[in-house]
């Protein structure tokens, strides 16, 4: 490749690393502790502002969702308490055990353990599904469970994930009321009844059904009333005997809504889709309808799509609240608190004072023993870490001790590239006087050493990636991202600046 | 500055015949393997008994769940770097963090559970208003956590140790041959073992930190052990009928330079983490100075020496380094 073309990559490599930096960048330097404020604001209170306040609301979520966050460990976070909802669960194990209450209290304490198994499982799994940080959840011995979520900006955010933590239930449409109300001429363009003041106040609704509200997000995410449906009161089945759900898309690049049900799931919808098609069939979360699809065939196999005009966020929403609905048990927030770094402030401090020494102490160490091929491997380890913390944000890690041991690491194994190199070529020119052929072998040969050295550690790094969790996945792909940045720094950028120095300047030689 | 410098040392360097008629310098290093092998198993073998003595690791909150206190303490210039120190002061191997805004002055510590919940919060209590007077201490709350890191984490961890040294054992076969393979997972083996004897040693708590630094030894290390292969392999490639001891030795003199200068800048960074870096880093930084330098010592000391014994017990016919030649 010609020095210009390889000038234009590097250019290229570098606009898109800024691209992924934007958003951090203007999350932790430029953005106003007012506009992070508004993440504070619950979704009721954020509908009663004005719509750029809205706009607005929606532009700062997406920028912190772009920022590289950092871990609970070194910037603090919430910490909360949640615990099962006896009531509600007792009500739920009266119906399983069929109001046999001598039976309900005999399972009760096993009953109880499991429900918190289960929470614990489901709440884990959704922590991950919403897109939280490196969240601990941890059971406490007295049966809650202990949540610590990284980033004190958004504790609305986070609660709000709780609580989406709702009741998922299918109920069907009460197709003869509906059709009677269509008759009395009440608006209804979109099979929904736009507004009860529309319905005839003598309107009596049968004592098997009833009104529920239908709510569709709008463009910041935030659900809006759209209308009413009547529903059968009977709930068919409910979110526990979902298994699976995911949003996807046809050839036509139509989006649906694939899932799955359990077993006992499969032959309730096959008799409710059997017996109701061309009927409609709510999914309702928490009591507010999210959608109606129209039961269009039977529906045995276990699985099923939904389809319809849907967005791919529409149909990665509906996935989830699908999802969300196999949580079986209400859990409450007893304790909300805001803790501090569990490394504490201080740490933090002097452990950012250490590691900049440290630097400093490999810049210096460089310079001198390489004069100004040392100067030349400084600024390809600039770069090295522009492009390893640019790739960290555009996969939305989270920084963390290990993560910045990981990088603290890189910053070990760049200079070793570096260092490969050099002594290479101190060797080259021990053989032959001319600095270009020296160079040239020097990062030949240097070359298939760094490949060998750093694709073993890849190895190692994607497999603790793959196979990791948590803390050690986070490591793994630091450590991995790292390696890419060096091979790229050490055999394109820093031969790029000998090149260029050398045709540029023509030394007569180049201190190594 | 020169890198020949190492090679003027008269002293510690022999010559040797080498087959393309060509005087090499180096050092004598796999003839004192037996040395460093007894030097390695000295260590190990301190560090099991020391296991065994202790009846295992000082494991840390992480591994073992405690219970943690949300406390107050009302004494006027309390900050967390003060709770902290009277904390290491008393050897006690707390977390601490701050609750809400500093001024509150409250402090989440969580502890690690040796004997009841119960009398833990109590002596953390009685702790604590020893130090600030009774008046000032108030518990806010207080709850018992599992561990953070279960059981099955140390045998997940064992697992995944495995994989990557089958995976590092597969690719430098496919690119070196078995018994460079097995020399470099050995020497990974070795430095795991040294790094987990002197935290028995020094007590220093198992959590999440010394696994993090570990891995990172792990990584570390094999680069280190690769680039004198690498050479190895280089001579060797030219010098098909040199005897393999002289050709590693030749190749980890040739290597020490770059191995030694990584190897101390590297150690800066950690010293300096470990000098200033606060008591947290304190146990982080200790871990990877001793990884770093047993990670170079068996780069040096451990993976060659076994491959060359490999290779002359199971491969007797191959005792000149006959290896595929590099990229």
């Amino acid at each position: 490749m010609s020095k210009l073309s390889r000038f234009f990559v590097l250019i290229v490599f570098i606009g898109v690393a800024l691209w992924f930096l934007y958003p951090s960048i203007e999350w932790y330097f430029i953005m106003s502790q007012k506009d992070k404020d508004l993440l504070t604001l619950s979704q009721d209170q954020l509908d009663i502002q004005p719509p750029e306040i809205k706009k607005r609301a929606l532009q700062v979520k997406n920028v912190r969702k772009g920022a590289l966050s950092l871990g609970l460990d070194l910037q603090g976070g919430v910490n909360i308490t949640l615990q099962i909802n006896e009531e509600s669960l007792s009500n739920q194990l009266l119906e399983k055990y069929e109001f046999d209450t001598n039976k309900l209290s005999a399972n009760y304490a096993n009953e109880f353990l499991s429900a918190s198994d289960r929470a614990l499982e489901v709440l884990k799994n959704r922590m991950d599904q919403f897109g939280v940080a490196e969240p601990i959840i941890r059971k406490t011995f007295d049966h809650r469970i202990t949540i610590e979520l990284p980033g004190l900006n958004n504790p609305q955010l986070i609660k709000e994930a709780l609580s989406r933590v709702g009741r998922l239930e299918f109920k069907l449409v009460d197709e003869k009321s509906m059709k009677k109300l269509s008759e009395l001429n009440v608006q209804m363009p979109r099979g929904y009844v736009l507004s009860r003041q529309d319905v005839p106040q003598d309107f009596q609704i049968p004592a098997e059904s009833e009104w529920a509200s239908y709510w569709e997000n709008d463009e910041f995410g935030i659900p809006k009333l759209k209308g009413w449906y009547i529903l059968y009161k009977k709930v068919e089945l409910d979110g526990t005997m979902i298994s699976t759900a995911r949003p996807d898309h046809d050839q036509y690049g139509r989006n649906y809504i694939a899932f799955e049900l359990t077993p006992e799931g499969t032959d309730i919808f096959a008799e409710v889709t059997g017996q109701n098609i061309k009927n409609r069939l709510a999914i309702v979360l928490d009591g507010k309808v999210k959608s109606a699809p129209s039961i269009q065939s039977e529906i045995a196999g276990g699985s099923g799509q939904i389809t319809g005009d849907f967005t791919v966020e529409e149909a990665a929403f509906l996935a989830n609240v699908l999802k969300a609905g196999s949580l079986p048990v209400k859990l409450d927030i007893v304790q909300e608190r805001i803790i501090g770094a569990s490394l504490g402030e201080d740490s933090i401090k002097d452990g950012t004072k250490a590691a900049l020494i440290g630097a400093i102490i490999v810049v210096v160490f460089m310079i001198a023993y390489y004069k100004l091929s040392g100067l030349f491997s400084i600024i390809s380890l600039a770069f090295n870490m522009l492009f390893l913390v640019a790739l960290l944000a555009g996969v939305r890690a989270t920084l963390t001790l290990s993560g910045i041991a990981g990088i603290a690491l890189t910053v070990g194994m760049a200079v070793d590239a570096n260092v490969i190199i050099y002594e290479r070529i101190r060797e080259e020119l021990r053989r032959s006087k001319n600095y270009r052929h020296a160079l040239e072998n020097g990062f030949q040969h240097a070359s298939a050493t760094i490949w060998d050295s750093n694709i073993t550690t890849i190895i190692a790094a994607f497999t603790l990636y793959i196979f990791g969790s948590g803390t050690i996945k986070g490591f793994g792909i630091t450590l991995a991202f790292g390696i890419i940045a060096n091979i790229f720094a050490a055999l394109f950028i820093c031969r790029l600046i000998f090149d260029w120095w050398l045709d540029t300047f023509h030394p007569e030689k180049i201190s190594v | 500055m020169q890198p020949q410098d190492l090679n003027n040392t008269k002293t510690a360097y022999n010559l040797k015949n080498t087959s393309d008629g060509q005087k090499y310098k180096f050092f004598p290093f796999l003839e004192i393997r037996w040395f460093a092998f007894a030097f390695s198993l000295l260590i190990i073998g301190t560090g099991i008994a020391s296991f065994l003595l202790k009846g295992g690791f000082n494991l840390g909150i992480d591994f073992k769940g405690g219970v943690k206190v949300d406390v107050n303490i009302n004494a006027p210039d309390i900050n967390i770097k003060k709770v902290r120190q009277i904390f290491i002061e008393n050897k006690m191997n707390a977390e601490i963090s701050t609750v809400g805004k500093p001024e509150e002055r409250n402090f989440m510590i969580s502890l690690p559970v040796s004997s009841s919940a119960t009398t833990e919060i109590d002596n953390l209590k009685s702790f604590l208003e020893k130090q600030f007077g009774t008046d000032k201490v108030l518990i806010r709350g207080s709850e018992v956590v599992e561990p953070k890191i279960g059981k099955a984490f140390a045998s997940r961890s064992f697992q995944l140790l495995t994989i990557v040294a089958v995976l590092i054992l597969v690719y430098v076969m496919f690119r070196f041959d078995f018994y460079y393979g097995a020399g470099a997972v050995l020497a990974l083996l070795h430095d795991t073992l040294v790094m987990l004897s002197f935290t028995a040693l020094l007590d220093i708590p198992v959590d999440i930190t010394v696994i993090a630094a570990i891995m990172t030894i792990l990584g570390y290390s094999i680069n280190d052990t690769i680039v004198v292969f690498d050479r190895i392999r280089e001579i060797a490639s030219t010098n098909k009928d040199e005897d393999l001891l002289l050709i590693m030795n030749r190749s980890i003199t040739q290597t020490l330079s770059r191995t030694i200068i990584t190897s101390l800048t590297t150690f800066l960074v950690v010293l300096a983490l470990f000098i200033w870096g606060g008591p947290v880093l304190h146990n982080f930084a200790l871990e990877l100075m001793i990884g770093i330098f047993f990670g170079t010592y068996s780069s040096i000391f451990i993976a060659s020496p076994i491959t060359y014994m490999l290779r002359r017990i199971f491969d007797k016919k191959l005792r000149k380094a006959t290896v595929k030649s590099g990229l």
